[in-house]
């Protein structure tokens, strides 16, 4: 019998590596830094100290949706009004994801890595609809879960000089 | 009634009272106003950053107020009924207009709300839908009206009032 999964931090490699597989998701085929910046629909925002809070229209919808996990406005202002995040950072977006993660009482999924992938992608299809399974997705649950490994071997062997995300706290 | 139940109850009263002390405490109220031609739309909005039970944040309650015009009265409007749902001990909203802009169209000018989900996991009305956006005119009409958040026809409609919503920038709505 497998042992319960421990709770843990955001700076676990199981996290980091969560964390860039729902970047790499919600920014299809992207996943260099460069996604903390971008905007619903593929524009680009560069003042970090708040959220963004433009819309944007594409694909017949309109969204103010911005960063690496597409947070809109109303989610980054009850992060910033509960002290969550003190602005629109990268370092403060990978904190807000791991919040929200939170919310949906997935952090143990996430933290258990690969075994329980299926349980955090299950449970945060309602945040992510780019998650496999949830209604906006362009990936399959194999292909995440690979590329999850991908990111779990890049995190846990980091080249010296590799471009990373965000800082964390 | 025996004095030890008359004391029971004093101390349950006296209980709920401060359980009611402490949950509101925590809340904090925010008012913004934006002006549109000559109407002039208010926002009250309150909201708990630590409801109960599990110190989640609640947006409680939000009056939205619209003047067409300076000495007409003032309208009270209702944007997306946001029924209450019970959270532990709070009432929390389902959704809330969150950031607003004007926009000028090619007759008229026109309200653009951002209306969004705050407790997809208590019902309401989200849809499956984070954040959709209304259309009010400076007469409180809603030229959208009956129309589901995101829905497809909202395109032929901003073509037909003339504006443009790609690319606004909006305004924060609850004045915190």
């Amino acid at each position: 019998m497998a042992p319960p999964v421990q709770a843990c931090e955001i700076d676990s490699v199981n996290v980091q590596a969560f964390l860039k597989l729902l970047r790499w998701l919600e920014n299809y085929p992207r996943d260099d830094s460069g996604v903390y910046f971008q905007m619903f629909g593929g524009s680009t925002f560069s003042k970090t100290g708040t959220h963004p809070n433009i819309v944007n229209s594409k694909w017949g919808k309109s969204s103010t949706a911005a960063g690496a996990y597409m947070f809109v406005y109303g989610t980054w202002k009850e992060a910033f009004e509960k002290g969550i995040v003190p602005d629109f950072s990268p370092a403060s977006q990978d904190i807000l994801a791991w919040w929200k993660i939170g919310q949906r009482k997935a952090q143990i999924a996430v933290c258990g890595g690969r075994n329980n992938l299926d349980d955090a992608f299950k449970l945060l299809r309602p945040e992510w609809a780019s998650l496999p399974g949830a209604t906006q997705n362009q990936v399959s649950a194999q292909d995440a879960k690979n590329k999850y490994e991908t990111y779990l071997v890049e995190l846990s062997n980091p080249a010296p000089a590799a471009a990373s995300g965000g800082k964390q706290k | 009634m025996r004095p030890q139940f008359i004391a029971i109850f004093v101390a349950l009263t006296a209980l709920v009272h401060a359980q009611t002390a402490t949950a509101a405490s925590t809340a904090k109220t925010g008012s913004a106003q934006l002006a549109c031609g000559t109407a002039n739309l208010t926002a009250r909005t309150t909201f708990d950053p630590d409801a109960p039970p599990n110190d989640g944040f609640a947006w409680i309650s939000q009056v939205l107020k619209l003047q067409p015009a300076p000495g007409m009265p003032e309208k009270l409007l209702s944007v997306d009924p946001a029924p209450g749902a019970f959270t532990g001990g709070a009432k929390a909203l389902s959704d809330v207009v969150i950031s607003w802009q004007c926009l000028h169209g090619s007759q008229h000018d026109y309200f653009l709300l951002d209306v969004t989900c705050a407790r997809d996991d208590l019902g309401g009305i989200c849809d499956g839908q984070q954040e959709w956006f209304r259309i009010l005119d400076t007469s409180g009409h809603r030229p959208d009206a009956g129309y589901t958040p995101q829905d497809p026809r909202y395109e032929t409609l901003y073509a037909r009032l003339g504006i443009n919503v790609n690319g606004v920038q909006m305004i924060d709505a609850t004045g915190s």
